[in-house]
């Protein structure tokens, strides 16, 4: 293989784990999305949120607990308090003209923002010793591939699986794809939102933290500045993979992540997070649903 | 009584939509609300179904008062829709409409033998059981959104405007099956602005104009009134 092939490729593998990371951020964004029918400000703060508690259970219990067990438990902390959010700062204004919960969302990420940095401090923490990722690699010709290269791809794979499994089979999975579809019908037809919101939420909020302690393994560090970073990949994620959909949600991160990757090799390190930007503005142009998304006939 | 509506008040912020309106439903009956487009009709449903409040008066269904009761309970206790304009759920199948309005049943082996019926009463859904709902032409999706609230089996059915945006056939085809399941036993409370429909299926009416019932009186009884007859059926 020759050399400028063999670096094509290399390029390729890492803007896939890459993308694969924004997918499952952006998976528990889309469902949010979804429901809301806008996007949800106050996600890319919850995940952070929940990622540095990740990080402070496996401080204080390090070596005791399978860091992603801790994980996980600390998904379901940020669950509840997107639980929370959805109580205190969306149900009160569901049916109130759209720019409100926007705004009420900037004001949650707001506060958890505070709050991530009056406990853990403004500064880069590393997130390196935390071993959420498989070492080693392995060899593939003259391509060195990382196991985590490949174990990525397959966490967030399984998530897109299992996820529309629940969609497709459970009851809670047709409430949600009725709700997603046209909230005030379901709510009329006895399909019971108040209950199935608030777990679209929890959703939202544990699958953006196994999405953030993937991302901050991945890059090795964690900061309160990766919310909004989040927000916008997570966003133009979404904008590519179409709102509500986990297909879409999974490819479009694939495909964001090797954009970027692309951009960041071949034109320069500084243009890499002014894809997510570039893509959400092409998308909003062109087509404005998504790759996966559907057109809406909307009543008028 | 089965429903009674009792003097009540809805508003939307600060503007009224509803001026203290009363009215009862009882078991058996087919009951018609006819008004114009803004007098009130969906607001005045969409409050019996739970989705809205009265700020003042009562709603008693089944002699208690539905303070309270969310959307769902509702619906559990008997209470179904048919929204205005349908509202089937475009993106899922014809197959998963029904399975949504049976949301609030727990009994499985009856969901799916109720959605059998329906396929075989409305033989165009069963064709169609696992195409998109949004697929299906208006009176197909109108026959769709009556069979979905079915589902959840109301002792009360409420229908919004059933005939909107249809053709007179199908129009007639729709009112067949409305005075089917009111023989099957269903109570059925209909609001519609075409008057001549609804007032010749009607037990008894009422004109509601701009949020206060008008007039009240057997269907039959107010189609052949001259004051309902010049302002609704245009003669
Ligand atoms: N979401 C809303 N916000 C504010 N006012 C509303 C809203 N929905 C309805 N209204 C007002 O309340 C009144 C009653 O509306 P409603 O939709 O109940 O009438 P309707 O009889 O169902 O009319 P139509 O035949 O057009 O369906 C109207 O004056 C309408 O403008
Ligand atoms: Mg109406």
């Amino acid at each position: 293989m020759n050399e400028g092939l063999t670096y094509f490729l290399q390029q390729v593998i890492n803007g896939l784990s890459c993308g694969a990371i924004y997918s499952m951020i952006a998976i528990g964004y889309s469902m949010v999305y979804g429901v809301l029918g806008l996007i949800n400000f106050a996600h890319g703060d919850l995940y952070v949120f929940g990622t540095f508690i990740a990080y402070s259970l496996i401080i204080v219990l390090s070596g005791m607990v399978n860091p992603w067990l801790l994980a996980i438990v600390a998904g379901c902390l940020a669950g509840c308090v997107g639980m929370v959010i959805e109580r205190l700062a969306y149900r009160p204004i569901r049916k109130a003209n759209r720019m409100v919960p926007m705004i009420s969302a900037f004001g949650c990420a707001a506060v958890l923002k505070t709050i991530s940095q009056a406990v853990w401090g403004p500064e880069a923490i590393s997130f390196e010793s935390l071993s959420f990722l498989p070492e080693g690699s392995f060899m593939l010709g003259n391509l060195q591939v990382y196991n985590r290269a490949l174990f990525i791809p397959a966490v967030s794979l399984a998530v897109v699986i299992i996820m529309q499994y629940i969609l497709n089979h459970t009851k809670f999975g047709l409430g949600t794809r009725c709700i997603m579809q046209d909230s005030a019908t379901s709510n009329l037809i006895g399909v019971p939102s108040d209950t199935i919101i608030p777990l679209i939420y929890f959703l939202g909020g544990f699958l953006g933290v196994m999405g953030g302690v993937l991302y901050c393994s991945y890059y090795g560090y964690i900061s309160i500045d990766m919310g909004m970073l989040g927000t916008i990949k997570a966003w133009a994620v979404v904008m590519l993979g179409g709102k509500g959909s986990f297909w879409g949600a999974f490819f479009g991160g694939l495909v964001i992540g090797v954009a970027e990757a692309m951009a960041g090799a071949y034109i320069g390190t500084a243009y890499r997070d002014a894809v997510g930007y570039i893509i959400i503005v092409v998308v909003l142009m062109f087509r404005p649903t998504g790759m996966f998304g559907h057109k809406k006939v909307e009543k008028v | 009584m089965l429903l009674s509506v009792e003097d009540i008040h809805v508003f939307y912020g600060p503007v009224e939509a509803i001026h203290g309106v009363s009215f009862e439903v009882d078991e058996g009956e087919l009951i018609s609300i006819v008004g114009n487009n803004g007098a009130g009709k969906t607001t005045l449903l969409n409050t019996i179904s739970g989705a809205m409040s009265p700020s003042m008066g009562d709603i008693k269904w089944q002699g208690k008062s539905t303070k309270g009761m969310g959307a769902a309970q509702l619906v559990r206790s008997g209470i179904a829709q048919v929204p205005e304009g349908r509202m089937v759920f475009a993106d899922s199948t014809v197959y998963d409409n029904l399975l949504a309005g049976a949301y609030v049943r727990k009994d499985k082996e009856g969901i799916k033998k109720d959605i059998n019926t329906y396929f075989e009463r409305f033989p165009i859904l069963g064709e169609r059981r696992n195409q998109k709902a949004g697929l299906l032409s208006g009176g197909q999706q109108q026959m769709l959104a009556i069979a979905r609230a079915l589902m959840a089996r109301p002792k009360l059915l409420m229908m919004d405007e059933p005939s909107l945006g249809l053709a007179p056939v199908i129009v007639s085809e729709v009112y067949n099956i409305i005075e089917q399941i009111r023989k099957e036993g269903t109570v059925i409370l209909l609001v519609e602005q075409n008057a001549t429909r609804a007032l010749s299926v009607a037990d008894r009416a009422y004109i509601l104009v701009t949020g206060e019932i008008t007039m009240t009186g057997p269907g039959k009884e107010l189609m052949h009134n001259d004051s309902v007859r010049q302002a609704y059926l245009g003669v």
